[in-house]
């Protein structure tokens, strides 16, 4: 045992505290360098420090308690000692006392230590009222930090009193604690407020800004119950000088504007005011703040925002990191208002995307999104693929890349010096991109939003689908290395969405994911390792095999090439599917892919593909088969079999059950085959069997899959009020009866006069009639008949855009196929559009970067607008914030105090402000006698500012305004809700 | 909002002060001291911005020779404004302890904790001026 330790519990009585307590530290210091040693050390002072404590003298306890505040700090639970901190706390020496309460501040404030609170409350009593100024300040911010609800019961009205103490110090203290007292104890705060209100008025000016301090947190929490002190704090605000205190008015004025919509023309002028002509760089941005967070910016304060952009980019031309990322912040939040003018920055905004500062990186990423563009969508995510790259390769490739930014600022300059408004940005220094390690969080957070920029809005900002499925084939290539499986199912997932979309790609997308599965470079461990995508890419292949046949594959960048030989290439390179079925038998990993989770999902789009693969060859066949032909297809069609028998004892059922009815329609196959082969004889070619034909491969190829909206379930809900039981009108199922009667007589003769004009589409679609069944389209129907060609293609056109808004819509196979075509035709020319806008940019734009590429783009059926799609965001938005954060104080007891409801002395005010308002005469008498005293004491400032006269307009207005508001919020509510009624319309509107 | 703790940590992350504002148990916040150490000794100060992301909260932090003092403020509170708070705090000490040392706030944890009670109760900043603070502390001592 070292000597030290001997020493130390060796030690003499009676030696003084100072001494005592240096010698722990120094002894702990010691040993700082060996853990274990440490650890021996603090147990056997806490364990000295127990037998200390049985002594009954007050001088050598208070010496312990401070030795084990201190030990406190090294992480030992402290809350058996609570009894003697009381002891010494209740010592009359202040030297002891104050040990006392330093203790008790630390480790009494810990949960569960309410009993020891309790037998406290009394000192605490007879603290708070003691005449030295000194002890009494003790007892408060022991108050403020150890406060529970039943301390705040028994002490807020000590606390209360104490805010008319003749020591400044103490009142501030005070109001202070007041706060945490409200915060436990939330029902006291109708009675007590007032009171903390006067305090404004306080001729210490910190008493004030710690009044302030307190409504800010109060108001933060039920910003309604302020509304009325806006007139004082506006005056307060144009009188100080203390910015803390403005800073904190400002926070107060967002909440306050928040719920007062008005008083944001009182309030904007002055805090753009401030904003210019203050040199305290907080304060802007708190005055940014201000604006922002209180709704006080809305789409036409163009000037405003104008200013603020303008400040927030000097924050960014300043080389502090600071300034930059809080500007950062204040500008995402600004791009939800006034996308169009951060735009014009996105250069230097996107410059954050680089920073060296991996904060800033991060918080950049939230912004991109309204930033990305076509124009710049692949410098962006050249910027962001790049952060994926193992480190010690990044700084090679970010040395290309830096050079190019050299030469585009260059560029950039000498282009832009006559365009006025944009010199400013040339200004900005460019910034080189430096390697950094990034963790995998950071790097899915990465993949994650270069996926959702290009995704974003139905792939409206890819120039050029080879381009992005390469970049997404890196983002695989550069996930091998370092795993996080959800990348590869992420991209899998888009690789899938693409492929429905975009019918262009498929044949690109379907070689890659060839590739991904059976590709030869690929091993069996790498294909094992990229489990997650399997599913998703042996689907596109099974679906899209077709697509892959007849496309050319563009190789994205390297499209330079001579287009003939490359066709050449392509259709020799192309896999075949008895070459994909081949390697498929010999990979023997897929049986074991059930280790993995979703494993099973992944063999059975295996399975199904596989089956898939089998129809498309045999229709691409065609109806007559030679000897060859037969041959090929029988041995396919064994090998599957073989291929399936070892999955018919999988112990998932799902997988077993797949495998077994497959094998059985696989042998009906094989023998009509085979029966087939026996016809065919000596002639050159036989018809193909029928159940392959016209049965089998129909189950796959019938229909073509269609992008559907995902909110689309969602949005049909029923509405609250809609009444299903009972009938509006009795008679009008007998009129639509006769009604329906007559249409159908109609479409008979329309399908006989316009032979094959539609035949199928009227059939499939008697709900659309139904809908249209009015006298005037009867007649219109019958103009038809009379057949103008342009009539009838009118209609057609807008039967089709009907049909796509339609979720309700169920044809039959050849009808749906149809409409899907007639959805192609309208798609192109209004994608057409788009592509000549593109075309047009393209003249203009550098030779080095991606070239745009016409592209079409299917619709998502039921449309893709923004509310439909809301819909789940929202959900997972909500679902975030229900993640609530441990150190937050939790300030939800407030909420429900309502401070103008009429019950205010009982102190009841819990579910107060879901009621109704009641305004009695009492309460109108009261707010008028408040109106008269804010008149008069705004009036005794009019004289120094004729502005305030305005102010008193305003009191008297928000006073009436917090009296009508909750009726303002249902009346929102209905209006919400009429709307979503309307949006439902829509959709029922053509059921 | 406001203040929901200040930390002072050295480089090793030994707590050299600890002050919760609210009421959380001794395993978290030991947890807590861990992760905060982590996050900001691996930043480089001087190009790296002075404000980590730290839960659903944000840390507002400094460093002075080998101490980081560290607050945690709620994301919607103003970061500038709080990374004031620190050198205010700091100077406090420097002019109190006549040029502040890592010891000086070792062996004075308990001085340490009676100026910062000075300048924030409860977690509201409740005085932002170091003259009227230090004559505050000074009356302190004089009574004792």
């Amino acid at each position: 045992m070292p000597s030290s330790q001997m020493m130390v519990r060796l030690q003499p009585f009676g030696i003084s505290f100072d001494q005592s307590l240096e010698s722990l530290i120094k002894g702990i210091r010691e040993r700082s360098k060996d853990s274990e040693k440490l650890a021996a050390f603090l147990d056997d002072s806490i364990k000295e420090c127990k037998d200390d404590l049985k002594d009954a003298d007050l001088e050598k306890k208070s010496m312990v308690i401070l030795k084990l505040a201190y030990l406190e700090m090294y992480g030992y639970d402290m809350s058996w000692c609570s009894f003697n901190i009381l002891e010494v706390l209740s010592s009359p020496k202040f030297q002891h006392k104050r040990i006392g309460y330093l203790a008790a501040v630390q480790i009494l404030q810990r949960q569960n230590n309410d009993d020891a609170l309790m037998l406290m409350t009394n000192q605490l009593k007879k603290d708070l009222n003691s005449s030295n100024s000194i002890e009494c300040s003790l007892a408060i911010s022991g108050i403020a930090s150890v406060v529970s609800t039943e301390l705040a019961h028994d002490i807020g009205g000590d606390l209360v009193r104490l805010l008319n103490h003749s020591k400044p110090f103490i009142r501030k203290r005070a109001v202070l604690a007041l706060y945490k007292i409200f915060l436990k104890y939330p029902d006291s705060l109708p009675m007590l407020f007032d009171q903390v209100v006067d305090k404004l008025d306080d001729p210490d000016t910190s008493v004030v800004s710690a009044t302030v301090n307190v409504i800010c947190e109060l108001a933060h929490a039920n910003p309604k119950n302020y509304v009325s002190l806006t007139p004082r704090l506006f005056g307060l605000m144009k009188d100080t000088n203390n910015n803390w205190m403005v800073i904190r008015l400002l926070k107060l004025f967002s909440s306050l504007s928040l719920v007062e919509p008005r008083l944001k023309k009182k309030l904007l002028p002055e805090i753009v005011h401030l904003m210019c002509t203050t040199d305290a760089l907080s304060l802007v941005y708190e005055c940014i703040n201000a604006i922002l967070n209180g709704n006080m910016l809305d789409e036409d304060d163009v000037k405003v925002t104008e200013l603020i952009v303008n400040k927030l980019l000097g924050f960014f031309k300043s080389d502090d990191q600071n300034l930059k990322y809080v500007c950062l912040l204040a500008f995402i939040k600004t791009c939800r208002i006034h996308k169009e003018l951060i735009r014009k920055h996105s250069k230097i905004l996107l410059s954050c995307l680089y920073d060296n500062d991996l904060t800033i990186r991060e918080t950049s990423l939230e912004i991109v999104n309204y930033l990305v563009s076509e124009d710049n969508i692949v410098t962006v995510i050249a910027r962001l693929l790049v952060q994926l790259i193992p480190y010690d390769e990044q700084q090679a490739r970010l040395d290309d890349m830096n050079d190019l930014l050299v030469d585009d600022y260059h560029e950039e300059g000498e282009k832009e010096t006559d365009k006025l408004d944009e010199v400013e940005e040339v200004n900005y220094p460019y910034k080189t991109q430096k390697a950094v390690d990034i963790s995998p969080k950071y790097k899915l957070r990465v993949v994650e939003k270069i996926i959702e920029i290009c995704s974003m809005k139905s792939y409206q900002n890819i120039p050029n689908f080879d381009w992005y499925l390469g970049v997404l084939k890196d983002v695989i290539r550069l996930n091998t290395d370092s795993k996080i499986p959800v990348i590869d199912a992420m991209i899998s997932e888009q690789l899938i969405d693409m492929s429905i979309r975009v019918p262009s790609i498929r044949a690109a997308l379907v070689e890659t994911c060839i590739n991904l599965c059976f590709g030869a470079e690929m091993s069996e461990d790498d294909i094992i390792k990229f489990n997650k995508g399997l599913k998703g890419c042996i689907w596109i292949i099974g679906e899209y095999y077709t697509d892959y046949l007849q496309g050319s594959i563009d190789e994205g960048q390297d499209s330079d090439d001579d287009d003939s030989t490359k066709e050449q290439n392509d259709t020799q390179l192309k896999a075949t599917i008895p070459q994909i079925v081949d390697r498929l038998a010999s990979q023997k990993f897929i049986t074991k892919l059930d280790n993995f989770d979703e494993g099973n999902l992944t063999i059975l789009a295996y399975i199904e593909s596989a089956c898939k693969l089998f129809g498309k060859y045999c229709t691409l066949l065609g109806k007559f088969w030679s000897r060859e032909d037969f041959d090929t297809v029988l041995k396919l069609c064994n090998a599957l079999i073989k291929w399936l028998a070892q999955f018919c004892l999988s112990t998932n059922f799902e997988v077993q059950e797949r495998a077994v009815s497959f094998t059985e329609i696989m042998k009906l196959l094989q023998d009509a085959i085979v029966q087939a082969m026996k016809e065919l004889k000596e002639s050159q070619t036989a018809e193909a069997p029928n159940i392959i034909v016209s049965g089998y491969t129909q189950m796959f190829e019938i229909s073509a899959i269609k992008p559907i909206s995902n909110a689309l379930q969602q949005r049909i809900e029923q509405p609250l009020d809609l009444d299903l039981t009972t009938s509006i009108d009795e008679n009008a199922m007998s009129t639509f009866i006769s009604e329906l009667h007559n249409i159908q007589e109609d479409d008979v003769k329309i399908t006989r006069e316009n032979d094959s004009f539609d035949a199928e589409m009227y059939e499939g679609q008697p709900d659309l009639h139904q809908e249209n069944s009015s006298e005037s389209d009867y007649n219109d129907d019958t103009h038809i008949q009379g057949n103008s060609k342009q009539e009838i293609d009118r209609r057609k056109k807008e039967r089709e855009e009907m049909m796509k808004e339609d979720p309700y819509y169920i044809t039959s196979g050849k009808g749906k196929k149809d409409i899907t075509n007639g959805n192609n035709n309208t798609m192109d020319t209004q994608d057409s559009i788009h592509t000549e806008q593109s075309i047009r940019k393209h003249k203009t734009r550098k030779p080095r970067k991606v070239k745009k590429k016409k592209v079409l783009i299917l619709d998502e059926e039921g449309g893709n607008d923004e509310t439909a799609l809301s819909v789940p965001s929202t959900e997972r938005k909500s679902s975030v914030k229900k993640k609530q954060n441990r150190f937050l104080v939790d300030s939800s007891g407030l909420r429900n105090i309502d401070l103008q409801s009429s019950d205010k002395i009982s102190g009841d005010g819990t579910g107060n402000n879901t009621g109704e308002y009641k305004v009695d005469d009492a309460e109108l008498a009261e707010v008028a006698e408040l109106r008269k005293k804010l008149a008069e004491t705004s009036l005794d400032q009019a004289n120094k500012d004729n502005n305030m006269l305005l102010s008193i307009n305003t009191a008297a207005d928000t006073v009436q305004v917090t009296r009508k508001k909750p009726k303002k919020k249902k009346k929102k509510k209905k209006e919400s809700n009429s709307h979503k009624r309307k949006s439902h319309k829509n959709v029922a509107s053509i059921v | 909002m406001a203040i929901q703790f200040i930390v002072i940590l050295n480089r090793q992350g030994r707590l050299r002060l600890a002050k919760w504002y609210t009421a959380i148990g001794e395993s978290q916040q030991r947890q807590t001291i861990k992760t905060i150490h982590k996050l900001i000794s691996s930043r480089d100060h001087r190009k790296q911005s002075n404000f980590v992301l730290f839960e659903n909260s944000r840390l507002v932090y400094k460093r002075y020779n080998g101490l980081f003092f560290v607050l945690c403020i709620s994301l919607e509170d103003n970061e500038l404004g709080y990374l004031e708070v620190i050198p205010l705090f700091v100077e406090i000490l420097d002019s109190y302890f006549d040029g502040v040392c890592e010891l000086d706030i070792v062996f004075n944890f308990y001085k340490v904790y009676r100026i910062l009670d000075e300048i924030v109760v409860g977690g509201e900043l409740q005085d932002t001026n170091k003259t009227t603070i230090l004559n505050r502390i000074y009356a302190w001592d004089k009574f004792a």
